[in-house]
């Protein structure tokens, strides 16, 4: 096997991503390349956390003797796929919601094979990316099949039963595999900082639909809470600071930006739990189980009970 | 059945002082006008619209969303009716079945004095902006628009955010439109409901939201209540809960303002005609 490459620094890597390109994909391309400047900004805010959890895989993985099966929730528009399969020795399967789709709308549970191009000197990345939808169907794939579930950045757009996604993971994890999920802090101090202020806080109205939007950003109690009742054993959990600073920012606002950070930083819980970005890494432990803890869910006995033992 | 009478007695318990001052206001704009017709926009359980029924005499239809349904698996608009009990006799009140994000209202332009969207903004997450526009289709020039709904941007809900709660709900087992999906900050509702056709006459703020059980969000939350007492604006723009009156008296059109919407070029334009409205109005559910 050849030598894993090394985790780029971030100059290295946003010149890495400006290479990339989607040559092809048959579920939304059009919308996506009708907004290059949605997408330049998009990779600009999630580059840190891309990078930190490359480095968080690695960990995980210290030896990697055969390509690590990875299957990556909601990939699209697929930067951090391309950034993975070049620094992680990896098989890639990713799924997608098409955008345009109503929470629940029965979709065709099929795949697409996409093509990303990585710059001239590099080979294009093949992989196949799945339609369905993660809080309903049954991930189409058998128990035991990935030794790497990625949901980043996923959970948040969830509308009704973010358990079903992680029993699901649950099942078509390979026993000690991993689950990776990254997901903004709804108690950051940004929205603190916003609703103190008179401005609004929350997530605008999204032309790609109901799951377009940030629906419920969960809480590090709320994270802990979820996992351990759908049967992970939580390896690292942890509220980080990982989004660049808006360049229109005022010298007065990076100042205060500046004290805040300071004091974001501290060791104590009061400030982690308002810091950015909760970042999971769990293994599944027993059977896949769809656990409902009554914080996060009205009235647990009244959504679905049964997981199905498919395939 | 037990269970759902108890889950009725407690939303009437919870949205009581909303539905008072609501009805106050009309009151107050109703001034002895007679024959009035009436829209209730996401009316069940069908409280407010029996509290409605008893106050005034008033011909009032409803929209609802179909619960215990996922938002894409709703069918097209379904036409139904309720009964309610009004000072002893039983009142039909139609009613249709449909997702105001989606669907047009099935009533022709100009049709109702009065449309009342108690509660319902907060629901939605993905097109508010087709609910007011066909608010105003539907409402006759000078109508009235009745709007309810929490302060985003509220002290309790500062306070709240500072001290760890989240006020964010919980999933719902009733479905996506069970739960909050957004909240929202006077200024977007202003700019949603101004840009749609309306004249914003009122925008009071009030502390009618009930009062939490669990020991720190009640203290909070009184302790907000008592903040935004102080008659400044600064603070009494913080209490807990909007009411906005507003007047179809501008143009119809549809406005996506920066900030609220993102990516507003994937919405599907909005049609000024409403369906055909099927003839069974009349018939009872079931």
């Amino acid at each position: 096997m050849t030598a894993i490459p090394t985790i780029p620094a971030p100059d290295e890597a946003l010149r890495f991503l400006d290479q990339v390109r989607i040559l092809e994909d048959n579920v939304d391309h059009n919308i996506r390349n009708s907004a290059p400047q949605e997408l330049s900004y998009y990779r600009l805010i999630h580059l840190r956390t891309w990078l930190r959890v490359l480095r968080l895989i690695r960990q995980a993985f210290p030896v990697i003797e055969r390509p690590l099966r990875i299957l990556e929730l909601g990939a699209s528009p697929y930067f951090f796929t391309a950034l993975l399969a070049h620094h992680v020795p990896c098989e890639i399967v990713t799924s997608t919601l098409p955008a345009l789709t109503w929470p629940g709308e029965p979709l065709t549970i099929r795949s697409y094979p996409v093509v990303v191009s990585c710059g001239a000197i590099r080979p294009p990345l093949r992989f196949e990316t799945w339609t369905f939808n993660i809080e309903k169907d049954n991930f189409p794939f058998a128990n035991g099949s990935f030794d790497l579930v990625l949901c980043m950045e996923v959970m948040e757009h969830l509308t009704y039963n973010p358990s079903h996604a992680l029993a699901e993971a649950h099942r078509v994890l390979y026993p000690g595999g991993k689950l990776l999920v990254t997901i903004p802090n709804y108690l950051r101090s940004q929205r603190i900082v916003q609703v103190a202020l008179g401005r609004p806080d929350d997530f605008p109205y999204v032309g790609t639909g109901i799951q377009g939007r940030h629906q419920r950003e969960l809480t590090y109690t709320e994270v802990k809470l979820l996992l351990e009742a759908c049967n992970y054993h939580i390896d690292y959990l942890d509220v980080e600071i990982v989004w660049p600073w808006s360049p229109t920012m005022t010298l007065a606002g990076r100042v205060f930006a500046a004290l805040l950070h300071g004091f974001l930083r501290l060791p104590i819980a009061y400030a982690r739990n308002r810091r950015e970005l909760i970042i999971a890494l769990a293994t599944p432990v027993d059977e896949p189980r769809l656990g409902y803890p009554p914080q996060l869910y009205d009235d647990p006995m009244a959504f679905p009970q049964e997981i199905s033992l498919q395939r | 059945m037990a269970t759902e009478e108890r889950w009725l007695s407690r939303y009437a318990e919870l949205y009581r002082s909303i539905h008072d001052s609501a009805l106050a206001y009309l009151q107050a704009w109703e001034k002895a006008q007679n024959n009035l017709r009436v829209l209730e926009i996401g009316a069940e359980p069908y409280v407010f619209t029996s509290r409605l029924l008893e106050m005034f005499d008033w011909e009032v239809e409803c929209v609802s969303a179909p619960p215990y349904i996922w938002p894409g698996e709703m069918p097209e608009p379904q036409y139904t009716a309720v009964r309610i009990p009004v000072k002893k006799q039983m009142r039909h009140v139609p009613v249709v079945l449909l997702n105001v994000e989606r669907d047009a209202l099935p009533y022709p332009d100009d049709h109702f004095d009065a449309v009342l969207c108690m509660d319902v903004v907060q629901y939605l997450g993905y097109h508010p902006t087709r609910m007011f526009y066909e608010a105003r289709r539907v409402l006759r020039s000078g109508g009235l628009l009745l709007l309810t709904m929490p302060n985003g941007l509220s002290m309790r809900r500062l306070l709240w955010l500072l001290g760890g709660i989240v006020d964010a709900d919980p999933f719902a087992a009733r479905g996506v439109y069970a739960r909050r999906q957004r909240s929202i900050a006077p200024q977007e509702i202003s700019a949603l409901v101004s840009g749609c056709g309306f004249q914003v006459e009122r925008l009071e703020f009030l502390d009618l939201a009930p009062l939490p059980d669990a020991r720190w969000p009640h203290f909070l939350a009184i302790g907000a209540r008592i903040l935004t007492s102080i008659p400044l604006s600064m603070l009494s723009r913080r209490r807990d809960y909007i009411v906005l009156l507003a007047t179809a008296s501008c143009p119809l059109q549809a406005v996506y303002p920066a900030g609220v919407y993102h990516q507003a070029r994937l919405y599907p334009p909005l049609t000024q005609h409403a369906p055909v409205r099927h003839d069974s109005t009349d018939t009872p559910a079931g």
